[in-house]
């Protein structure tokens, strides 16, 4: 601060220096003026004079205002002493006048309005250049009166804000202006320079002109021009401009530069020295201290400053949390006296009753007369004592928990570590367990290729299949799966159409039981095809009530009805479920229902053909199609694949056939069954009646022309070999009984077919069915009708095993033959005869029962079956296990009695007397047994011969 | 202004019979109507600066801050004039001295300055060159204020 002051001091003693040089150019110009001009420039100067006098008069004023011992020495050390005498003896006789005075004074400082520095004088002229410094308007002339000829705008303006002390010691904010012209040749007519400064709150304005007196030539540098005289006040805003005279017309371009300036406020430690703000009080430290004597009572200290004036102490209280006024109070002090300056002044407050209002804020507001109403305030703080008190403890509390944070801390972190181990173990197991489930997937793969690598083996299988001759479209699918099974499937067909020969050598029940017996010791399966003729066939075998089928084709066929004969064989292995495996029940979706499965495969699975193929080839092959985590498949048989093979194709066609057959005549069936034919088939049915009858009359005409004819043609040897059959005859028939005389006939019938075995097996079958179902009738009537059909058929397979046994050795050793025929003959008259006398026996004594003795007739038979068919099936060997021992006595006594009547020829005589009797004893007791009488004389023809021979 | 006039006749002696016979005709010319500052002096707010300090000059420690806009016009005296520029649409907390209290208004106060403007001369324009001054009156904003709101209660 003090080498600025230097400065300006400096600065205004410079300028002080200057003013005479500056007043010794003035008096040159007056003489150059015209001689007229002469009293109008002593009219100007004569104004200028009284302006001076009336500025040098408010100094006079204002002097004694400002007076002080150090401004009395400034005074006498200036040059200007010699005036300050005169103006003290005008002060110190008027004390009313001093008062004015001092009125006046507070007036202008408060207007606080533009002024010039009136020290030192204004200059402006420079070398080279001849100026004046004027009170201007800030309206020129040329404003007015525009000139062709102006010049350019100023260069650039500084502006820097100096203090400088006045002429009566005050120190006050002076602005200094400086600025230059441009280089061009406008320079040629400027005539001067306007300033203005302008005070931006109000809108005042002060201008002083620059007018120069000589024409401006070529600077070497450049031309530059200063201001320092205008007065400003702290904390405002000033704007500065510069105009280049004379001013440019309306619409040219402007001459003219500003510049703004904010003068820093009385905070500023510079400004703070100076006399407005010292006035202000910016050099008053009140000192204030604040007391609490208890706590409804506050005291306020401070100290005075050395103005006459009033203060007011403030209060206001918040609460500690809020910033919001819970409290307000107000004190006020009088104006000091000069006694009391920079004195200590105290004021007490009662405070509010309320504890939390406890954070006070005091401020002290004086009124000095300079700032009056906006004077600066002094302010202290009073926190709340329970917030002093609160620090303490909650340091205390602070110093506690920081342990408390550190022990959580390390809680924490321990935790979190915690954690972060758990989830690596979880990783580290998780990824063990990827590598264990990838070593699965590995396994998993390697199986896989291994198992398509190595399919299971198909291994070449055989199948029987049983099915009901329905109608010849059905016949023809059913060949038709047959040849697909062979051709495109590699498996071996076991079918009566494929074997009619064999069958027709063997006859129906021999190869029925064979085939059974290779399907079960080979393990190969029996596929049952079921249709409407199946399911019929089925109630016929269940329900005898019912009328029988007879289909069309099984008539035509040489073997006849193999289904029902196959359904007796197969019917006692579902009394045993382990022999449900070798069944596989079908039946062709499309042409065949579900419902026409018989009940008696309820309990098995039932397979739709050919859906369902494929499942069915795996059980004729005994795989499985499905395995754990495997599936097998046989591309070629899967879904509708069948059908890229030519029997399949076939097969395929031979069904839509049949279906369309079907759509087209709904009632095929019924059609097709010749029992439940209607007059359309009478004829068929009446064909079939002729036949019957034709062919056993055909045959017998035939048996009898053969018999003698062969008998003369064998001659002496032939003779011998019928006499001795023919003897043999004679002897059974004469002892015998009508209906045993029947019996005997058919057996000699029997035995005599093989000699011709083609036509004689096609006139014996239909004579044994038609006995066989005579015999069934009979024991059905006597005994529980399940088992009499099946005995019956048994009596037929059991008839027909001995022509089997004798037709192998035909084929070996012809000439062996006719010997083992006349053994079985043998050993079956001497089976009659045996029975044929126990029945005399029992006859004698019980005359009223000869229906039982036919049953016992015709039970043995039956027994002897069951014999062998226990031998084909060894399930029934436990069952029949108490009959073996009984035909084992019989064959005994059967030996003893031959040995017995070969023996004797005179015991022979008297059983065929003893026969002769009983018949024509039966023949008066029955009169019933007139058609068995007439069928005695059919048979009666055989008669003759024997005794002519 | 009419001591001004003679000095200027005393400068240019040579001038002084005309201009003196043409000055009681339009020399002055009174409007009384008021001329409104030009449309970018219209009050626009500034939410950014709108807060009191605790020094500086009035316009910064009002409750109602407002800042200083030049409006100049090279035809007018005064050529410079300054319009008091309101920083909120509301008043700011004394207490806290940015806060905005949405109780009070901040609304600009007007003073009707006289300002003169130049005008070519009727009759004579391109003649002689010379302009004339038109007195008018010149709405000035001031300060801001800080005042309650009208309410209908």
């Amino acid at each position: 601060m003090h080498p600025r002051r230097a400065r300006g001091q400096e600065r205004t003693w410079a300028e002080a220096g200057a003013g005479p040089e500056e007043g010794q150019p003035r008096p040159s110009p007056a003489p150059s003026g015209p001689p007229s001009g002469e009293p109008e420039a002593g009219r100007k100067r004569r104004p200028g004079e009284v302006d001076l006098r009336q500025s040098s008069a408010r100094k006079a004023r204002r002097g004694p205002s400002l007076s002080g011992g150090a401004s009395r020495e400034r005074s006498a050390t200036r040059p200007g002493a010699m005036a300050t005498p005169r103006r003290w003896p005008r002060v110190v006789p008027g004390p009313a006048l001093g008062w004015l005075l001092l009125l006046l004074s507070a007036l202008f400082r408060g207007r606080a309005s533009l002024r010039l520095l009136d020290f030192p004088a204004l200059v402006c002229s420079q070398e080279g250049l001849n100026c004046r410094v004027e009170n201007s308007t800030c309206l020129d002339d040329s404003w007015i009166y525009p000139r062709n000829l102006t010049p350019s705008s100023p260069k650039n303006i500084y502006l820097h804000l100096n203090v400088s002390s006045t002429q009566h010691g005050d120190l006050v904010p002076v602005l200094h202006v400086e600025w230059t012209l441009q280089t061009d040749a406008s320079i040629l007519y400027l005539e001067g320079a306007e300033l203005s400064i302008l005070k931006l709150n109000t809108n005042e304005q002060l201008c002083v002109k620059f007018k120069f007196l000589s024409k401006l030539s070529n600077h070497h540098k450049r031309w530059r021009f200063s201001f320092s005289h205008f007065v400003v006040d702290p904390g405002q805003e000033y704007e500065v401009t510069v105009h280049h005279l004379p001013k440019p017309i309306p619409d040219g371009d402007p001459n003219h530069k500003s510049k703004t300036i904010l003068v820093p406020g009385c905070e500023d430690t510079e400004m703070k020295m100076t006399t407005p703000c010292v006035s202000s009080g910016s050099l008053w430290n009140p000192n204030i201290t604040v007391e609490t004597l208890d706590t409804q009572h506050l005291r306020v200290d401070f100290t005075l400053w050395n103005e006459s004036t009033p203060y007011q102490i403030l209060l206001e209280s918040f609460s500690g949390s809020e910033n919001q006024s819970c409290f307000e109070d107000i004190k006020q002090i009088s104006a000091p006296g000069q006694e009391e300056f920079h004195q200590r002044s105290n004021v007490t407050f009662t405070l509010s009753k309320s504890g939390w209002c406890c954070h006070h804020l005091v401020q002290v507001q004086p009124f000095f007369n300079s700032c009056q109403n906006d004077c600066l305030r002094h302010a202290v703080t009073v926190p709340c004592p329970v917030i002093s008190e609160t620090p303490v403890s909650i340091t205390a509390a602070d110093y506690i928990p920081l342990w408390v944070y550190g022990l959580i801390t390390l809680i924490a972190i321990l935790l979190v570590g915690s954690v972060i181990l758990l989830i690596i173990c979880m990783t580290w197991r998780l990824s063990g367990a990827d590598q264990e489930k990838h070593g699965d997937d590995s396994k998993v793969n390697g199986i896989l290729p291994t198992t398509d690598l190595t399919p299971p083996p198909l291994q070449p299988r055989k199948v029987w299949i049983v099915y009901s001759a329905d109608h010849p479209l059905y016949v023809d699918v059913v060949l038709k799966f047959a040849q697909f099974l062979i051709t495109a499937c590699g498996t071996e067909v076991a079918l009566d159409l494929l074997e009619e020969q064999t069958i027709s050598e063997m006859g129906v029940m021999t190869w029925v039981s064979r085939q059974k017996q290779e399907m079960e010791e080979s393990g190969s399966k029996i596929i049952v095809l079921c249709s409407r003729g199946t399911r019929a066939k089925w109630k016929a075998i269940l329900g005898w009530a019912e009328p029988a089928v007879q289909l069309r084709c099984d008539h035509w066929k040489p073997a006849g009805d193999l289904f029902t004969a196959a359904m007796n064989m197969i019917l006692p292995d579902f009394k045993r479920p382990a022999c449900f495996g070798t069944y596989i029940v079908c039946y062709f979706s499309g042409i065949c229902n579900e419902r026409d499965v018989p009940d008696l495969f309820n309990i098995t699975s039932r397979y739709p053909l050919m859906d369902k193929f494929e499942e069915v080839y795996f059980r004729i092959q005994d795989l499985e199609m499905f395995e754990p985590g495997r599936m097998h498949h046989v591309k070629e048989l899967t879904g509708e694949n069948y059908l890229q093979s030519p029997s399949g194709r076939q097969l395929k066609e031979a069904v839509v056939r049949f279906q369309e057959w079907q759509t087209r005549y709904p009632d095929w069936f019924e059609r097709e069954n010749l029992c439940l034919a209607g007059d359309q088939d009478l004829p068929s049915l009446d064909e079939e009646v002729f036949e019957d009858p034709l062919l056993p009359p055909g045959g017998r005409i035939v048996k009898q022309q053969p018999l003698v004819r062969e008998l003369p043609s064998e001659g002496c040897l032939v003779v011998d070999v019928c006499a001795r059959e023919e003897e043999s005859g004679v002897v059974k028939l004469e002892p015998q009984l009508w209906p045993q005389r029947q019996l005997m006939a058919q057996t000699l019938q029997t035995l005599v077919l093989p000699t011709e075995q083609v036509p004689a097996a096609h006139v014996v079958e239909p004579v044994r069915l038609l006995d066989g179902t005579g015999a069934a009738t009979q024991l059905a009537i006597a005994e529980d009708g399940e088992a009499c059909p099946l005995l019956g058929v048994r009596r037929n397979s059991i008839l027909c095993l001995p022509m089997d046994s004798d037709d192998s050795p035909l084929c070996s050793t012809p000439m062996m033959s006719p010997d083992h025929l006349q053994g079985d003959a043998r050993e079956q008259l001497e089976s009659l005869m045996l029975s044929v006398l126990q029945h005399s026996l029992s006859a004698q004594a019980q005359e009223g029962w000869p229906r039982p003795e036919v049953v016992l007739k015709d039970c043995m038979p039956s027994e002897e079956e069951q014999r062998q068919s226990v031998q084909s099936d060894q399930g029934y060997i436990s069952r029949s296990s108490p009959q073996p021992p009984d035909w084992l006595t019989e064959e005994e006594e059967l030996e003893l009695g031959e040995s017995g009547e070969s023996l004797s020829p005179e015991e022979l005589r008297s059983l065929r007397s003893v026969q002769r009797r009983l018949f024509f004893w039966e023949l008066e007791k029955n009169p019933g047994w007139d058609s068995r009488g007439q069928e005695q004389k059919i048979s009666l023809p055989p008669g003759p011969p024997n005794p002519a021979t | 202004v009419s001591l001004r006039i003679q000095e200027d006749c005393s400068h240019l002696p040579r001038c002084c019979p005309s201009k003196q016979q043409e000055f009681p005709e339009e020399w002055l010319k009174w409007n009384p109507a008021p001329v409104s500052p030009p449309e970018p002096l219209r009050h626009t707010h500034h939410p950014e600066s709108c807060r009191a300090s605790k020094d500086g000059p009035l316009n910064s420690r009002a409750i109602s801050p407002w800042s200083y806009e030049l409006d100049r016009d090279l035809n007018r005296v005064p050529q410079d004039l300054y319009h008091a520029r309101c920083l909120c649409p509301h008043c700011v907390s004394l207490q806290t001295g940015s806060h905005m209290d949405p109780m009070g208004n901040s609304v600009p106060l007007y003073h009707n300055q006289t300002v003169f403007y130049r005008r070519p001369c009727h009759g004579e324009q391109g003649a002689h060159g010379r302009y004339c001054l038109e007195r008018r009156l010149y709405r000035v904003s001031l300060a801001c204020v800080c005042v309650r709101p009208r309410m209908m209660a």
